[in-house]
């Protein structure tokens, strides 16, 4: 229990981590979806974009943040 | 809906978003869980979900918000419609209306003159009407002024000196006027006396073709002071009367100014004798142009 709640923060660390190699505009559009809960079209409001933009650049931080921690696992194993 | 290498990622984002529908959700997880790739490929992407430290609070955290910013309401045209408005509301109001003849002689007259008033008519026919301002002035010298056509009576209270000497008309009407002013000036003795007005008490005008041709007839009275002058009558009787008064005037003071200037041209006739004082404005030129 110890060790999930540890691998947990472990986690947490590297997509924080990895939250902050992304470009800004992906990094905020990634906060305010997932932290503040916003959808598409406030966050779109908030950094002046259209729907179709916001949701593209999450695509790609979401790709990104996966990669990252692909890329940890692997050499963590 | 079906994944593939191509697509399972667009796929795998979408239905974390939330973006899939109930059916395509369940066609997905379906296959997610019979492949071991797309399984641990789904895996790496929910932990790409931040998720937000719950011990960690911000309250008050609208205040953090910018304020919107209002456009600012057009307040200075509104207001300068409004002064707008209340201006032409007091100019309609305070702008000075035309005064009426009787005004601009009540404000013209001295307060202590016997005045004439003479109002014309479209017909040219002057109607004259006389206030005795001076109530003193008209008891004392037993003289009641009468409102009628009688107004040209005139009332002497001394004695002056005799003439018989006759005025003689003018044929052309537009050499008319300088020729009486000429004849007045040359008679009688112009003064300018320093109490007498500027502005004239009686507005006159005169109906020239109505004018006779016959001399002026010199029929002077044994009279008194000169208390007023009035008339309802053409230029013949003005003169006449005004030839009478000044020769039994005792110490009289006349003064003739005409003034030819603009389109009406005025004469301003003023008499003083011992304190009494008649005044005249004529405007025998009032279209005549």
């Amino acid at each position: 229990m110890i060790s999930d709640q540890k691998e947990y923060n472990n986690l947490m660390d590297y997509v924080n981590t990895a939250l902050h190699e992304l470009p800004k505009q992906q990094k905020s559009v990634v906060l305010l979806r997932d932290f503040e809960g916003y959808d598409y079209r406030s966050i779109g409001k908030i950094m002046d974009m259209t729907e179709s933009q916001v949701k593209v650049n999450i695509h790609r931080a979401r790709k990104k943040i996966k990669a990252y921690i692909s890329k940890l696992e692997l050499m963590m194993l | 809906m079906r994944l593939n290498d191509e697509n399972y990622e667009w796929i795998m984002v979408e239905l974390l978003e939330g973006n899939l529908s109930k059916k395509d959700e369940l066609l997905v997880m379906e296959q997610i869980e019979e492949d071991e790739f797309f399984f641990k490929q789904w895996k790496l992407f929910k932990h790409t979900e931040i998720q937000a430290d719950i011990l960690v609070n911000f309250p008050d955290k609208e205040n953090l918000l910018k304020p919107l910013v209002q456009s600012p309401r057009r307040i200075v045209p509104f207001y300068g419609i409004a002064a707008s408005i209340i201006f032409g509301i007091l100019v309609v109001i305070f702008w000075p209306s035309k005064l009426s003849e009787k005004e601009l002689v009540q404000l013209a007259q001295p307060p202590d003159y016997q005045s004439v008033k003479t109002l014309a008519t479209e017909n040219n026919e002057v109607i004259q009407e006389v206030e005795n301002i001076t109530q003193e002035t008209s008891l004392k010298h037993n003289h009641m002024v009468d409102l009628s056509d009688s107004m040209e009576e005139i009332v002497f209270t001394k004695p002056a000196e005799k003439t018989n000497e006759r005025i003689p008309v003018i044929e052309d009407s537009t050499e008319r006027n300088d020729k009486i002013v000429n004849v007045f000036r040359d008679k009688f003795l112009v003064m300018d006396h320093p109490d007498a007005p500027d502005t004239s008490v009686v507005q006159q005008m005169i109906n020239w073709d109505k004018l006779s041709k016959n001399e002026l007839p010199l029929e002077p009275k044994i009279g008194e002071k000169l208390i007023a002058f009035v008339t309802n009558r053409p230029i013949r009787r003005i003169g006449d009367k005004t030839t009478n008064i000044v020769h039994k005037m005792k110490n009289p003071n006349l003064k003739i100014q005409p003034t030819f200037e603009g389109r009406n041209s005025t004469l301003d006739i003023h008499f003083e004798s011992d304190g009494y004082v008649a005044m005249a404005n004529f405007q025998p030129f009032k279209n005549k142009n």
